[in-house]
């Protein structure tokens, strides 16, 4: 159990800038996104013990942040938006980001499934295996899902340019 | 342009400075809790626990009425082991000595709680466990302060002491190198003396002066003023005494006290109000959370200055009782 909660802290620690970024692709604003990573991690230390495999706490812990993220939007449907210009407040903005900026967005706007999926895939670079565990779906479910994605994201931008 | 690139704004994502502050903290209110205590079961013993507190209150609460308003059950209740812990000051070194013709006179007091044991037998009526292991840590907190305050008396008897002797001998020196003998020197009746007075001792509040002096000299005497809530742990302030408005309160009553005196006295004066700043010496202007002060016997408030602090040293200490 000590392990466990261990485990648990060291990850936290260690990691809260990517949580702090992921909840930020859900609410775009710094004080929510606190509010979120806040949120998840009282929800983790009050409940680890529920968790058998030391190895499960990366990814369980994922679960529950994205599942205050998605508890957030929910909450708060109307003031949630991926504004440009809010976005180049809280970046570090350079002229030279512009263009991916646009796709950023476009990923932002992607239904929820399919977000989680590519920012977890993409910008925390965790295996299929892992968001597998993290969504709670299956392997194939991922992929197809990614798949689809990028799909859709490629097409956006083919509208854009032309 | 690959997803990947896309990355980059995302790195990009500023992350306050709060977070690492907000993190350290969530993290620090959920310790590890040993032996796997669930949620549910910690709610329960919380609530058992505030249930038997309850319970312990208004037995203490029946306890302190009966208490003053019955004599015999006074005395009895000095012996129940839990609830009986009456205050006492005592004098916890006593000596007087001849040391190289100084004659050192202290009476150093210390406040002193009989020590309980916590296991013996609770008064029937209470749950057990639970009062014990309450009244234990009170106990102990009780213990703590009042450790600290006699080491704080005991610190200062000691520091004034040593001062006192170097004085001593600083003056022995400068004597003999005047032209002064030693047989002269061993006439004069040199005398250290440190003494206390309990002023008020009523329920929980304890209000005592310790005095410090040296007899021949007369010009370092020093006083230490303890006012002390023995049931809160902590010293007592002017403004538990006279309350929220205790600046007003204290000013106007001291003001009128000086102009009454130097009334009484023609050779009276207090620097700064009653001399139309004559002088240009500053004496006393309002009064603060350091300012000295006992509670005599009538439980009133006695505010005091030091020789020179707001009068010239003739008049001495200077002492106003706040009505």
């Amino acid at each position: 159990m000590k392990e466990i909660y261990d485990r648990l802290v060291e990850h936290i620690l260690d990691s809260q800038n990517k949580f702090y970024r992921i909840a930020y692709c859900y609410v775009y604003q710094k004080e929510a996104a606190l509010d979120i990573v806040q949120n998840a991690i009282c929800k983790a230390l009050e409940n680890y013990q529920s968790l058998r495999n030391v190895d499960a706490v990366k990814t369980w812990f994922y679960r529950i942040l994205i599942n205050e993220c998605l508890q957030y939007i929910r909450k708060h449907k109307s003031e949630v938006l991926c504004e440009p210009a809010q976005l180049k407040e809280d970046l570090y903005y350079e002229d030279a980001y512009e263009p991916k900026i646009g796709v950023y967005e476009k990923v932002c706007n992607l239904p929820d499934q399919m977000k989680v999926i590519v920012i977890l895939h993409y910008f925390e670079e965790m295996t299929i295996k892992e968001i597998a565990q993290v969504t709670k779906v299956n392997i194939n479910t991922v992929k197809t899902r990614l798949y689809a994605a990028l799909q859709r994201l490629k097409k956006e931008m083919e509208v854009e340019l032309e | 342009m690959k997803l990947e690139e896309v990355k980059d704004v995302y790195d990009e994502i500023k992350v306050p400075g709060e977070l690492d502050k907000m993190v350290r903290k969530s993290v620090k209110e959920h310790p590890f809790q040993g032996g796997g205590i669930k949620k549910n079961a910690k709610y329960k013993a919380v609530t058992f626990l505030k249930y038997t507190a309850s319970a312990a209150a208004v037995i203490l609460l029946c306890f302190i009425t009966a208490l003053n308003s019955n004599e015999a059950f006074a005395k009895a209740a000095g012996d129940i082991p839990v609830l009986g812990r009456i205050a006492r000051v005592l004098t916890v070194r006593s000596y007087t000595k001849v040391e190289e013709n100084k004659n050192i006179s202290v009476n150093i007091p210390a406040v002193d709680i009989p020590s309980m044991d916590t296991t013996e037998q609770v008064p029937p009526q209470t749950d057990q466990a639970d009062n014990q292991t309450d009244a234990g840590k009170a106990a102990d907190q009780n213990d703590k302060f009042i450790t600290d305050v006699n080491a704080e008396i005991e610190k200062v008897v000691d520091d004034y002491l040593a001062d006192a002797k170097e004085r001593c001998e600083a003056d022995k020196q400068a004597f003999l190198a005047t032209g002064g003998t030693e047989d002269e020197w061993a006439q004069r009746d040199l005398g250290i003396n440190v003494d206390y007075e309990v002023k008020y001792q009523k329920d929980n509040t304890l209000s005592l002066i310790l005095t410090a002096d040296e007899s021949w000299y007369g010009a370092y005497e020093l006083t230490y003023y303890y006012n002390l809530d023995l049931g809160k742990n902590r010293k007592l302030t002017l403004s538990d005494v006279l309350g929220d408005k205790y600046i007003e309160v204290a000013d106007t009553s001291i003001i009128s006290q000086m102009k009454e005196r130097v009334k009484q006295n023609d050779s009276y004066i207090y620097w700064g109000v009653t001399d139309n700043n004559e002088l240009g010496i500053t004496g006393f202007t309002t009064v603060n959370d350091n300012t000295k002060f006992y509670i005599n016997e009538d439980g009133k408030a006695v505010v005091c200055f030091d020789k020179y602090e707001v009068a010239p040293g003739f008049m001495g200490k200077q002492e106003f009782v706040i009505e």
